[in-house]
């Protein structure tokens, strides 16, 4: 039994459930469109809690048994590597909340301090804290790659980056 | 025709046209060799450029991006056994041999040179093939298009994902993503919640570019472990004449392998390379070689591969339809100027169709006559450290996404499906599946409702219409089949193991 596709289940009959009281509110069906803005969103949160409710099943009666439903180990083979980069490595939750973390960070401050404030410090920060330990490598790529992205994007292209709190 | 190609050469050979096409196959090359980073990823992080860009060059430069990316992934896949894109995969079992062999400019060339025979072939059958299916489907009203999407969909999901359920569950997830917005026939705001953001629905290029480029660099930067650095000097012998003709055979199978591969919606250049390398195998007349540095074990996975580009383009021209995370991107590329691929492109836009047939013989070219010169370059960049580089993909994704549409909204929607993309990648859902669905929704839900329309309501429109009776049941075939078979299946399996036990 795997548990997390069961909460995973779960979640999603709840949300089907929540897209499909958000419809209640629609008008409905015209005399010349007969299907009305409810009909397609009804039957994709029908569709959604019958396959999601099929995992659960599955997962509580097959138990340990998994993605036996499919033949051909070549194509098993290839689409294990098409969409599946988690190889062996092993996976750092520092490094993997850390850059989640920072990330919104970023663009949260992006607005208020401005992208050639926030963008140099969003890189040093997240360069670091990936463990490399450089101190003057980091500060060129950071720097160097802050300019480059503010020719590209703002003096080749005419994005109006933000300029913040300190330069308006 | 031929009036359309000398329209479409007229925008080709312009030197702003082709000096994108070069930057296009350079891009793709570098960004195929870097571990993690596959075509399509490379070509969602150029697509907040393309926006300024005539459509003509913008897809010329990604098909361009495409292209060479499927020969870029062998570079790391032969120097370092680490695939830079999974369809390489199949090239690393005799692709590393030979470079342990000393033979590594060896492995290299025939991978340029099988890989520019496939993809031109490729962009033959594209031709010859497309125009044709387009015509075809200018005849196509909303009961056949409604049929359409539903089999592409259904194929998708079910090819998807590791499980049929959860790829199933990726596509109508992505469904429902693309129902938020104005509701397109009556007007009203559906699932916006009050937010005016939303009225537009969710942008599908920051949803492409969260699910695929930064749930991809999320996954990097969690994994501790760091590339192997790739060794400069390696052999840089080419292959000889002798050596190149004695691929013919598996360069040939595996490039018709990878065109119809590409043309499928759903498999693409992975699968393509598994397939080729194996039925390699079984045509060659040394399979004995396989595994321990066999030329056609590089020739077949990688000619396969770059013919997938061309076979790829074929519904998402023909149709409109895209059939894979690239196809998806183009098109991607067209929506943002506000045009559609399908048939009614070649009527409309014959110059963006014909260029991009242009364009993509001159990417395969380009790709000819730098793939070896570009080796070194790529893999300096390939040894600046993994921080360095995860963290300059994040500000250019960061600034990319903000420049779409001047608003920093499609920045948070493409970091929100990045951590929803990594949580599907982890629980082994497919995000590919959920954004050709965003894609195809609008289109699903308007040619259903659109066929009710112009039938008064008569649902006999789906079955007394041939086409769309045969599109439909195919697609109840793609979705009933594996359940059936993995009845039968689960009964052969008791039947066997009962008198075991």
């Amino acid at each position: 039994m795997k548990w997390s596709n069961i909460i995973i289940g779960v979640i999603l009959v709840i949300f089907s459930a929540f897209y499909y009281y958000s419809t209640s509110e629609y008008p409905p069906p015209s005399k010349t469109e007969n299907l009305g803005p409810a009909f397609f969103p009804t039957l994709l949160a029908a569709t959604l809690a019958f396959l999601a409710i099929l995992l659960i099943v599955n997962s509580i009666i097959f138990r340990g048994a998994s993605g036996k439903d499919k033949g051909g180990a070549v194509i098993q083979g290839a689409e294990r590597l098409e969409e599946d980069s988690f190889g062996a490595e092993e996976i750092s939750y520092t490094f993997l909340f850390g850059t989640i973390g920072l990330s919104f960070l970023y663009v949260g401050l992006i607005s208020i301090l401005g992208f050639l404030i926030s963008t140099p410090l969003f890189l040093i920060i997240l360069i670091r804290l990936l463990g490399y330990e450089k101190w003057t490598n980091n500060l060129a790529a950071s720097i160097g790659l802050t300019a480059a992205l503010y020719l590209l994007f703002a003096t080749a292209l005419g994005v109006s980056l933000p300029a913040g709190i300190f330069f308006s | 025709m031929l009036h359309n190609f000398m329209l479409g050469a007229s925008i080709a050979f312009t030197p702003m046209s082709l000096l994108f096409i070069l930057f296009g196959v350079l891009w793709g090359i570098l960004g195929g060799a870097l571990p993690g980073i596959t075509g399509s990823i490379a070509m969602a992080l150029l697509l907040p450029l393309t926006y300024n860009m005539a459509p003509s060059v913008a897809l010329m430069m990604l098909a361009g991006v495409y292209i060479g990316a499927m020969y870029g992934s062998s570079i790391t896949a032969i120097l370092i056994r680490t695939p830079g894109a999974p369809a390489s995969a199949a090239t690393v079992l005799d692709g590393y041999e030979l470079h342990k062999q000393g033979k590594s400019g060896v492995a290299l060339g025939i991978s340029l040179y099988t890989g520019t025979i496939g993809g031109l072939f490729s962009v033959v059958v594209l031709i010859a093939l497309a125009v044709p299916l387009a015509n075809f489907a200018l005849a196509f009203g909303p009961p056949e298009y409604f049929g359409l999407t539903i089999f592409g969909l259904a194929i998708i999901s079910s090819l998807a994902g590791k499980s049929m359920v959860k790829g199933l569950i990726s596509g109508v997830v992505g469904l429902i993503l693309a129902t938020v917005g104005m509701d397109p026939f009556s007007g009203i705001p559906r699932f916006t919640y009050g937010s005016e953001e939303l009225l537009g629905g969710i942008d599908l290029i920051a949803a492409m570019i969260g699910l695929f480029a930064v749930s991809e660099v999320f996954i990097q930067a969690s994994e501790k472990g760091s590339w192997a650095k790739v060794d400069e000097a390696f052999a840089s012998k080419l292959p000889s004449w002798a050596e190149l003709k004695s691929t013919l055979r598996a360069t040939m199978l595996g490039t018709i392998i990878g065109t119809v591969v590409g043309i499928m919606p759903g498999a693409g250049g992975t699968i393509g390379g598994f397939i080729a390398y194996n039925e390699g195998k079984r045509w060659s007349k040394t399979p004995e070689k396989f595994g321990k540095g066999s030329l056609e074990g590089v020739a077949a996975p990688e000619s396969a591969n770059n013919a997938v580009t061309g076979g790829a383009m074929v519904p998402l021209l023909a149709f409109g339809i895209p059939g894979s995370n690239a196809a998806a991107i183009m098109l991607g590329a067209l929506m943002l100027q506000g045009l559609r691929p399908g048939p009614m492109l070649f009527q409309n836009n014959p110059d963006i169709v014909y260029s991009l047939f242009v364009g993509m013989i001159v990417g395969n070219i380009f790709m000819l006559v730098t793939g070896y010169l570009f080796i070194k370059p790529c893999i300096k960049i390939v040894n600046i450290s993994k921080p360095i580089l995860m963290a300059s993909i994040m500000a250019l994704v960061t600034v990319g996404c903000y420049a779409i549409n001047n608003n920093i909204n499609d920045v948070w929607i493409a970091l929100i499906l990045g951590v929803f993309g990594y949580l599907m990648r982890k629980y082994d859902f497919s995000p590919s599946a959920m954004v050709l669905a965003m894609i195809l929704g609008f289109m699903v839900e308007t040619s259903l409702r659109r066929s009710l329309v112009i039938s008064y309501g008569n649902i006999s429109c789906f079955y007394t219409r041939p086409i769309a009776l045969v599109l439909i049941v195919l697609a109840l075939i793609t979705l009933i089949f594996p359940i059936v078979r993995s009845i039968r299946e689960g009964r052969k399996g008791t039947r066997n193991t009962g008198p075991a036990a």
